[in-house]
């Protein structure tokens, strides 16, 4: 999905058509982004089959707001935050960050008084071999806070910018550090606990 | 110079990094063999879960077109098309 190609989606002319349920638009937009809704959704941790209801529910809020949509964000960005908070309400998760994490208490437990390591990483080969089995990461992944999880896919497998994750988020450049250090510590600890 | 506290604070938001910050990071990784194993960490971690994410999202081009076909139907329908 190169830069170029989604810049007539957020001209005014075609908005406006969107915003106006254009036939030709809708067909457009939908057969656009789809695909990309639909695999988020797989990849936050929903069955085919809820992902399936989630996409088409996100479609129908996103035409149902689409007059209110004024085209400040991508509306790739607008149409991700709509899964977001679907996706939220449906594992009953709250969107805002918390004060505490355990894995900050893990993490400030790794080092010493002076900021060296009391308790070092695993040697990178042994992290490898567990890495490698698929249903660790699985369950990994599983464990972590939705928020945290889609921060990281959002980052490390769609490779969205920084600003555009903040605004499907709803939240500051710092929360969005904080979430995506919380994950990757997550993640990292899951990994090396069962290697 | 940086701690391996302190880097391992900031390693997750390598763009935020200032030029200076980031000339520490790889002296201290070239030095410190434990920093230099979590980075190795995140790393393999980034890879093995593109994998796991590619076998997760793997879908049929029937099943997305079904999805677009129906959306695109209800969307039309509910505008009175």
């Amino acid at each position: 999905m190169g830069a170029k190609a989604d810049i007539q989606f957020n001209s005014t002319e075609f908005l406006d058509r969107v915003r106006g349920r254009d036939s030709s638009a809708i067909e457009i937009l939908v057969r656009k982004y789809t695909e990309t809704l639909y695999k988020a959704a797989l990849g936050l941790g929903f069955n085919p089959v809820i992902s399936e209801e989630l996409v088409q529910s996100v479609w129908g809020t996103f035409f149902d707001v689409a007059p209110t949509f004024q085209g400040r964000s991508h509306v790739r960005t607008f149409i991700f935050g709509i899964l977001y908070n679907k996706a939220s309400e449906l594992r009953r998760e709250q969107k805002k960050l918390n004060d505490h994490d355990p894995i900050d208490e893990i993490m400030e437990s790794k080092f010493k008084p002076n900021g060296h390591w009391a308790k070092p990483p695993l040697d990178p080969e042994s992290f490898m071999v567990a890495s490698e089995t698929l249903d660790l990461i699985q369950k990994c992944i599983d464990a972590l806070p939705l928020n945290q999880r889609m921060a990281f896919c959002l980052k490390e497998i769609d490779d969205h910018g920084s600003s555009d994750i903040c605004k499907i988020l709803e939240i500051s450049v710092t929360n969005l550090g904080v979430l995506l250090y919380r994950a990757k510590n997550r993640l990292r600890e899951c990994i090396e606990g069962k290697a | 110079m940086l701690s391996c506290k302190e880097l391992v604070k900031i390693m997750n938001s390598k763009e935020e990094m200032s030029f200076f910050q980031r000339a520490e990071m790889r002296m201290h990784l070239m030095m410190c063999k434990h920093c230099a194993a979590y980075s190795k960490h995140l790393q393999i971690m980034r890879k093995g879960f593109k994998v796991l994410f590619s076998k997760i999202s793997k879908t049929e081009p029937e099943t997305i077109k079904r999805i677009e076909d129906q959306t695109i139907e209800k969307i039309k329908k509910s505008s009175g098309q």
